[in-house]
């Protein structure tokens, strides 16, 4: 059940992507991101969404990846749609028997779905193409600025510990998942009362179980003369090549265009809250 | 309880982030009241078969029968909790798996779980844990609270509580002191003895095998490669170098022995004491 | 000359009974010592003791002559290396190269001599060709085995094995025995403390400690302590296999000689 996780897998390749330096990768995700947020229209949008299936392309990531990262959205699209269709009343009325649906109510959760898509894509390109080691080292470069106020470094740790200990943890709630099958548990089927206890007996030996790793773990850090606050030297070093300058000013012109493109009226009016929000800004 | 193991192959899901072992065409068959031993390097599927044993995991080919029950791909178990009450497994560091506030309810967790009633609870707890050789103080006491070699009795009362007639015990003894490691392999072997229970023991240890076993399934690389007694295992010096594993060392001596004494009888040699009276006959 | 030494120690946890009680121990500069002790006997916190990691609440511990406090902790850490007890849990970096590099970061290594280190000491315990494998890949004694290079890396003077052998299966264990016998051999200024109730271990040590109720019950070399049966049943161990034979045979009315030796025993027969 947990091994189907495909969304933040790294996929090992040696695509133009995966040779970007991980630091411009982050900051890419970072204007990929906050051009989905902004308003863009139309025309916008589907440039963006041209530019991402370019992405895809170049970073070797199978269509059948992308599709099954986007698997645990249908619940929540369902949801949305659901909530629209109750909510909004606006738009061509549909006659469906006794129900009477709206068009705008589709359209809304449509576009939602599709900025939606956009988002997981982006996500998935970047954990697909760097290893959370790497993201780890550029969070770490990244946010450098904030040492006098955060140790960044003891954050990109607590990170880079994290991601190695998921496969030991998911494994662990595996042995414990059927060491209490193998007691009469059923972690399936049963009562609300049965479940709940069911969970307690998942629950409480991983907690302990990851109490007592994270002892062991601390010591063993420690023994080994670690200190955070301590100026320690680096293994791995990232390096910013003229092609990451390069995709950075490109991504950060097309970002520009957007937001001109947003603001300048040129777009459809999609009546995003953050679009009247940049309007607003600039008058 | 006879279990009939029918042409069983298992491969875990390819996307499965661990290193697990699949198992190729296994067939074999283990009597009610035998004392069978699973042996094979780390990697060789040892743990994959157990669980297919009592449906922790369905063979992707072949099947299990155990009395009425199949186990079999796409073939739905019913009443899967009965199978589990019948064949019970303690895990590799089972004392991972307590998690109740005193012994006396994690005892008692399982054969809730298997539908037990209050006469059949009643000093059951008190019962399981002196046959692993706690008293009853212990009942009161967190689990947490106990030492590495405590906590793994109680988890194995835990097991026993529910009186499975089967008993699979994987690595019982891995991490704990000769001493308290002799008195649980005693305790299986008295529950063999006393109350005819069927044992299925996997185990490195090669003195366990020849100590306490009847019969020895070897496997390697998910294949099972032998399946007989004991001291015809321990004679096929090929077949020994092949599974790469090592005499007992008191079965050296004895062979040793035998050189000077030909009519030392080898077969009956599985212990020091053994040895000695076979050694006192002859000379 | 002491590498570690235990002055009138006590410690317990919090406000429970202590665990250790008025502690005297010597670990010689050089040798390779076994600290015996069944489940629950004391012996791992007295290795958290010496580097620090636990603090003790009576008396005082010398590493190198230097008195553990919070004054020195930093420079006893640098000569003391240790490797504890689950694999899994000692295993810091992504990959074997990684992990290994902890060390080195930890203690300012400049970046470019930092993969020459790691092959180097990668290749003292045969775990060169796995640089790169993650540790889900590893198995239990291959993941010791990249713990006991990374803290050697570190270069210390001091080897403390924290059951390090404990959890692993017969091929990992005899891994481990094989790297420990290695240093023994080419590293003979090192101090090698091994903590654990495995008896085969002690065979091949310059002295042995057993201890129980933390307690130190005796000192001495293998010959003085492996042949004593009731010592080492008193204090829930089990003497080496064949020593539990040869009193077996004698009991029997078999006289054979004592010897840790089987060809030797067989010999007698």
């Amino acid at each position: 059940m947990m091994s189907n996780v495909t969304l933040g897998k790294y996929i090992p390749n040696n695509t133009f992507f995966h040779r970007l330096d991980p630091r411009c990768k982050l900051l890419l995700l970072f204007i990929f991101m906050i051009t989905i947020f902004i308003n863009i229209g139309m025309i916008g949008y589907i440039t963006l969404g041209l530019v991402m299936i370019v992405c895809f392309i170049l970073s070797k990531i199978s269509l059948f990846t992308v599709i099954k990262s986007l698997k645990p959205m249908w619940f929540m699209m369902v949801f949305i749609l659901v909530i629209n269709l109750i909510v909004v009343k606006t738009g061509t009325p549909w006659h469906i028997g006794k129900i009477t649906i709206y068009s705008n109510a589709i359209f809304n959760t449509l576009k939602i779905a599709y900025r939606l898509v956009l988002l997981i894509s982006t996500s998935t390109i970047f954990t697909a193409t760097t290893k959370p080691l790497d993201i780890t080292i550029a969070i770490e470069d990244l946010f450098a600025f904030l040492k006098p106020i955060v140790n960044v470094h003891i954050l990109s740790m607590m990170i880079s510990i994290a991601l190695r200990f998921i496969p030991t943890i998911l494994d662990e709630t595996n042995r414990i998942m059927k060491a209490q099958a193998s007691r009469g548990v059923d972690f399936v089927h049963g009562k609300l009362k049965e479940k709940a206890k069911s969970i307690t007996s998942l629950i409480i030996p991983l907690f302990v179980s990851a109490f007592a790793r994270s002892d062991e773990l601390a010591n063993a850090m420690e023994a080994r003369s670690y200190n955070p606050y301590a100026k320690r030297s680096r293994y791995r070093k990232l390096k910013w090549r003229i092609k990451d300058s390069i995709i950075l000013i490109l991504s950060i012109i097309l970002l520009a265009g957007f937001i001109t493109l947003a603001v300048t009226h040129l777009a459809n009016n999609w009546n995003g809250f953050i679009f009247d929000w940049i309007r607003g800004w600039f008058k | 309880m006879n279990i009939k193991i029918n042409h069983l192959s298992y491969t875990y899901p390819s996307n499965q982030p661990f290193k697990e072992d699949a198992l190729s065409d296994i067939n074999a068959s283990i009597k009610s009241n035998d004392f069978v031993a699973i042996i094979g390097q780390t990697g060789s599927g040892k743990s994959t078969l157990i669980q297919n044993l009592n449906g922790l995991l369905i063979p992707t080919t072949g099947q299990v029968e155990i009395e009425d029950y199949i186990i079999k791909k796409k073939v739905k178990l019913k009443n899967i909790k009965q199978l589990r009450k019948k064949i019970g497994i303690v895990f590799q560091f089972p004392e991972y798996q307590l998690f109740e506030e005193n012994v006396e309810k994690d005892i008692l967790f399982g054969p809730k779980n298997f539908g037990f009633n209050e006469k059949q609870l009643a000093g059951l707890a008190k019962k399981v844990l002196e046959e692993v050789g706690l008293d009853e103080t212990f009942l009161k006491k967190s689990p947490f609270e106990l030492s590495g070699g405590e906590k793994r009795r109680v988890a194995i009362a835990g097991i026993l509580a529910f009186d499975p007639e089967v008993l699979i015990v994987d690595e019982p003894t891995a991490g704990l002191d000769p001493q308290t490691a002799n008195k649980i392999m005693e305790l299986f072997y008295n529950l063999y003895k006393k109350q005819h229970k069927t044992i299925i023991l996997v185990t490195h240890q090669m003195e366990d095998v020849l100590k306490y076993a009847n019969h020895v399934m070897a496997l390697k690389n998910g294949k099972l490669e032998a399946y007989t007694t004991p001291f015809r295992l321990f004679n096929d010096e090929k077949l020994m170098s092949h599974l790469q594993i090592e005499m007992p060392l008191i079965l050296k001596i004895a062979k040793e022995t035998k050189k000077k004494y030909p009519d030392l009888d080898l077969s009956k040699v599985k212990d020091i004491d053994s040895f000695v009276m076979q050694l006192k006959d002859v000379i | 000359m002491s590498a570690i030494k235990f002055e009138n120690v006590n410690f317990g946890y919090h406000n429970q009974n202590l665990i250790i009680e008025d502690l005297n121990l010597e670990i010689k500069r050089g040798k390779y010592t076994v600290l015996l002790g069944h489940n629950g006997s004391g012996k791992s916190t007295i290795a958290k003791l010496a580097i620090g990691l636990l603090e003790c609440k009576k008396g005082s511990i010398f590493v190198d002559d230097i008195l553990l406090n919070e004054e020195n902790l930093n420079k006893i850490r640098s000569k003391v290396a240790i490797v504890f007890q689950n694999p899994d849990n000692q295993f810091i970096g992504a990959t074997v190269r990684d992990d290994m590099a902890f060390g080195l970061e930890n203690k300012c290594v400049d970046t470019n001599l930092m993969d020459g280190i790691i092959e180097e000491y990668a290749s003292k315990v045969n775990m060169q060709k796995f640089l790169d494998a993650e540790p889900t890949n590893l198995s239990g004694g291959q993941k010791q085995r990249v713990a006991i290079a990374g803290v050697l890396a570190m270069q210390p003077d001091i080897l403390i094995l924290d059951e390090a052998t404990s959890m692993l299966d017969p091929v990992g264990k005899k891994e481990i025995f094989e790297v420990i016998k290695d240093l023994k051999q080419k590293r003979s200024d090192m101090t090698i403390l091994s903590i654990t109730h495995n008896i085969d271990e002690a065979l091949f040590a310059d002295e042995i400690i057993i201890l129980n109720n933390g307690k130190v019950v005796k000192v001495g070399n293998p010959s003085e302590i492996l042949y004593d049966n009731e010592l080492l049943t008193k204090n829930a161990l089990e003497a080496p296999f064949i020593v539990q034979l040869e009193e077996s045979l004698n009991k029997a009315g078999i006289k054979v000689k004592q010897t840790l030796d089987v060809k030797e025993l067989v010999k007698q027969l």
